[in-house]
């Protein structure tokens, strides 16, 4: 399909709609067209093999949006001048591996970086919030959370690991950092080796190291115990000038306290001692 | 003076204990049985949101026809009839209905034990004997199914009860396993390396339970293996067609031999040997 294509103004937030031109959303992971057809507005996108560590230039091939994309429509208010492309967390939780597997002695406690691929939400300008689509920035794969296979969750699973240390995301503008600190208040040695985060309730803010989501506290009690996950509600310490530009799927105030199965211990630490 | 006794005779009429009774009585119908359904609407939307559909439409039933039951023996007593006869005889004719419908009581039964066990519910996909298929609804005597090819069958709880029911939708995942015979040139692990990128490019097969690929057997024409993969149950019937395509595509891509059944004859006095291949012209050499 040729048609004019502009890349869009600013990462994150408004752009003006009207005329024959299509803009371009792109990161490392997944390009993304849209633009108004006929008094629809038109969105597709493909994505692309993570490879690269720096975004890829604009180059003159990508003003022919290739052929093969889905495209989804949807018919606007007649007073939207402009939509709203914003970084929202995924709409269900996602399992992480851990770096390295660690053995928490009871009473400590672990800090990690995840890196959550956010996902685009066109929303639109007339009604501030109303969502128009969703795209997630990079295909996702599922897996299963649960003690045995009749008892569990899907989840979204993804192959980067959390990290002991802030990882460097410049050059992924689509990734935000979520820290999770760990803390093992159980009366034995736990093991972990993977984290079930919940994002539901996480906002996404924009800071200089880019693209932050609220810390997040986990306290393991115990193997037959379902651990407490505390958000804070606002970027962590050390992001500088955060502004929000989501706020949570599931907004219930500012700190919250929710229960939920949050980390995934494997109990062979724990079969030495009895956890209450 | 007319009017005035014409409207003393109507106060007198009207507060005689007959038309009291009339009175209750229309008020108890009028009143009552919209009642019991109204009630038992909102008990089967709530508890149908709050629990199951099943559970929902169990409440239901019990409020409708509890409360109509109820309202209405209430209205006839008002009436002037003596339930206690009414009773005798519903004994006499339960006596009666009871021997000639063991069957209908046989399903009743069933359909309580079926109840309590929820061994499937509304929406579940089922199967009964030769029968599979969408549970639509679960009634006082049967269960409502819609097979695949949207046929309606009614399937006694009696049914249920003596026979072995499968129920595909209770669990959130299922495992897919497809039979995968190689050919016995072919490296094992190299087919199993191929085999886990295919899956790897499959985003409806879950990482957790990791995909596992098991060796079979050595079959008569090949090394059989039996992939063994997780999806979500919606997935199911889509990965289930679609992987084996895949892994076929894959494997012609690749050049990996899927193995038709040999049989190779060899005949001794000619000292020809003849293989046959089936499905194909024999191969005499």
């Amino acid at each position: 399909m040729n048609k004019k294509v502009i890349p869009v103004a600013t990462r994150w937030g408004s752009q003006p709609m009207g005329g024959e031109s299509y803009y371009l959303w792109e990161s490392p992971t997944v390009r993304v067209w849209f633009g108004q057809q006929k008094k629809r507005l038109a969105i597709g996108f493909e994505y692309l093999e993570d490879l690269s560590e720096q975004l890829p230039e604009l180059s003159d091939n990508l003003a022919v949006i290739p052929e093969d994309i889905d495209w989804h429509y949807c018919i606007l208010d007649k007073k939207a001048t402009a939509i709203a492309i914003l970084p929202v967390v995924a709409d269900k939780p996602i399992l992480f591996n851990l770096e390295t597997p660690v053995l928490m002695h009871p009473g400590a406690s672990i800090s990690v970086y995840i890196e959550l691929r956010t996902w685009l939400c066109f929303t639109d300008s007339s009604h501030l919030g109303k969502v128009i689509y969703e795209i997630p920035t990079v295909a996702l794969q599922k897996a299963w959370f649960g003690n045995s296979t009749t008892d569990g969750k899907v989840c979204y699973w993804r192959k980067e690991k959390a990290m002991f240390s802030p990882v460097e995301t410049s050059n992924h503008p689509h990734i935000a950092v979520c820290p999770v600190t760990i803390y093992n208040r159980s009366k034995s040695p736990m093991n972990l080796d993977r984290i079930y985060l919940p994002t539901s309730r996480l906002s996404v803010f924009d800071t200089e190291q880019g693209l932050v989501t609220d810390r997040v506290q986990v306290s393991y009690t115990g193997c037959t115990e379902v651990s407490s996950v505390r958000v804070s509600g606002m970027a962590p310490p050390y992001a500088k000038s955060p502004v929000l530009l989501s706020r949570p799927r599931e907004s219930t105030g500012t700190v919250q306290s929710v229960v939920a199965g949050a980390v995934n211990l494997f109990s062979k630490f724990n079969e030495l001692g009895d956890d209450d | 003076m007319a009017i005035d006794f014409a409207f003393q005779r109507i106060i007198n009429f009207l507060s005689t204990e007959l038309v009291q009774h009339y009175s209750k009585a229309l008020l108890l119908f009028a009143l009552g049985i919209p009642l019991s359904i109204f009630i038992a609407n909102r008990a089967q939307r709530y508890l149908g949101q709050r629990y199951t559909v099943q559970h929902g439409l169990i409440a239901g039933q019990l409020f409708r026809w509890g409360g109509c039951i109820l309202f209405v023996t209430a209205g006839l007593n008002q009436l002037g009839f003596s339930l206690t006869p009414l009773l005798g005889a519903a004994g006499v004719v339960g006596v009666g209905i009871g021997i000639a419908s063991q069957t209908s009581a046989s399903n009743i039964i069933s359909g309580l034990f079926i109840l309590i066990e929820e061994p499937f519910t509304i929406g579940d996909v089922i199967a009964v004997e030769q029968t599979t298929g969408e549970v639509l609804s679960i009634d006082l005597l049967s269960v409502k199914v819609r097979s695949f090819s949207n046929e309606f069958i009614r399937i006694p709880h009696e049914t249920l009860l003596k026979n072995k029911v499968t129920n595909f939708t209770r669990f959130p995942i299922r495992r897919v396993e497809i039979d995968i015979p190689i050919a016995y040139k072919e490296d094992v692990g190299e087919v199993k390396k191929l085999i886990y990128k295919i899956i790897e490019e499959d985003l409806r097969i879950l990482k957790i339970p990791e995909p596992f690929i098991s060796f079979k057997g050595f079959g008569d024409s090949a090394v059989d293996l039996t992939l063994l993969v997780w999806v979500e149950k919606a997935n199911y019937f889509a990965v289930k067609n679609a992987l084996p395509e895949n892994i076929k595509y894959c494997f012609d891509k690749e050049n990996i031999e899927i193995p038709l059944p040999h049989i190779k004859l060899l005949q001794s006095e000619q000292n020809h040997s003849h293989s046959i291949v089936a499905g194909g012209f024999p191969d005499i050499s």
